[in-house]
């Protein structure tokens, strides 16, 4: 089975010849019990239908795209790359709000599922009348998440919080890692940034994914936004210069702000 | 026992920075200002609404002293809108950065 299509996605089933519903549901789960049970849970809502159900990632995925469904209740075990998977689903269907099933969820994989624009996460042991509750929630624009889970979410914005506020001397850099973080901050390619400072680009590479972790980024764009708050760069002459202070940047400040000051006009 | 929460979750850490940023259309380009960015998306005020979900070209200047620069650097994106609120006589426009190029 690839997709099974509901019989009428629109209208409840009920004797009164159904009313139109405001929540659509597509169920991607690798058991039919648990489809099924779904289903029927579903089935007694008013305000809720079921779409479509589906058994792998790739229907999962057609699914979305197929249907305008608001809500996907996907099972994580159907995919063997569940992160990038998600990331796609969302990035394919921004209106669809995927809410997760998981065995047992684990801090990282709650913090990651949520960061990636998961809207819920529940286990296969809910409640279901709990199951109702937050398909409608999270079609509300909430977040649908266990106590635990939410401590772990908090947890994870105190810790960011915290790396934000600490200063940047509180970040040792070395003069190498700033030559290549001002190389990527001016647009330089990994190749260019490499033959500025005199090594190769799988060293470059290297020296990113360790600036990353030290401070906290995740790619070239929040890395120039991190220095930029941070004023990281101040008085940095860029690469392949000298590592020495400079005043030099006097000039592109005026020039910047002529920028600024005609934007506000 | 399951609870519900009401957390603003997002992708990535928004940094408050104003920075002028260019709209363009087709009628030709539209200066706004950044509220704030993050590597996922980018909050502008400006002068224009836009529908919900449609894809916007912006560049945004990164000025040259914050980046250990002779000369500005241009963030060269391409986003969605996902949401356009009226505020002060202005429109603050929400958009997710699908792509973007450094460009010097």
């Amino acid at each position: 089975m690839a997709i099974r299509q509901e019989a009428n996605p629109l209208l409840h089933s009920d004797e009164e010849g159904g009313l139109p519903s405001s929540i659509r549901v597509i169920i991607a789960d690798s058991e039919p019990i648990f489809r099924v049970g779904v289903r029927k849970i579903l089935a007694l809502e008013r305000d809720v239908c079921v779409v479509a159900q589906v058994e792998t990632e790739a229907s999962a995925m057609e699914a979305a795209n197929q249907f305008e469904a608001d809500v996907l209740l996907f099972e994580c075990g159907l995919s063997d790359t569940p992160y990038p998977l998600i990331s796609s689903l969302i990035a394919t269907a921004p209106s669809l709000k995927v809410v997760l099933v998981i065995a047992e969820p684990t801090e990282e994989e709650t913090v990651e599922f949520l960061r990636r624009g998961v809207r819920g996460i529940v286990t296969r042991s809910i409640a279901p009348e709990m199951l109702v509750k937050c398909l409608r929630k999270v079609h509300a624009g909430e977040t649908w998440l266990d106590n635990q889970a939410v401590n772990w979410v908090i947890e994870a914005y105190r810790t960011q919080a915290s790396r934000l506020s600490s200063s940047r001397q509180r970040v040792k850099l070395s003069a190498k890692e700033i030559q290549i973080i001002a190389g990527v901050t001016q647009g330089l390619r990994n190749k260019d940034i490499a033959v500025d400072v005199g090594t190769t680009e799988q060293v470059v590479k290297n020296y990113l994914r360790k600036i990353y972790d030290k401070l906290g980024v995740s790619d070239r764009l929040e890395l120039a936004l991190y220095c930029m708050h941070h004023r990281l760069l101040d008085h940095h002459p860029g690469p392949g210069a000298p590592m020495v202070e400079t005043n030099a940047v006097g000039e592109a400040a005026a020039s910047m702000s002529n920028l600024w000051n005609a934007t506000r006009k | 026992m399951t609870t519900e929460a009401k957390i603003e979750l997002r992708g990535a850490v928004r940094f408050p920075v104003h920075l002028p940023v260019a709209l363009h259309e087709d009628g030709g380009t539209q200066i706004a200002e950044t509220e704030n960015i993050s590597a996922g998306g980018v909050l502008i005020n400006c002068g224009v609404d836009y529908a919900v979900g449609s894809t916007i070209e912006f560049s945004i200047c990164m000025p040259a002293q914050s980046l250990g620069s002779d000369h500005d650097v241009q963030l060269e994106c391409v986003g969605r809108v996902v949401r356009a609120t009226p505020a002060d006589g202005k429109v603050a426009v929400g958009a997710i950065i699908d792509e973007y190029h450094i460009s010097r």
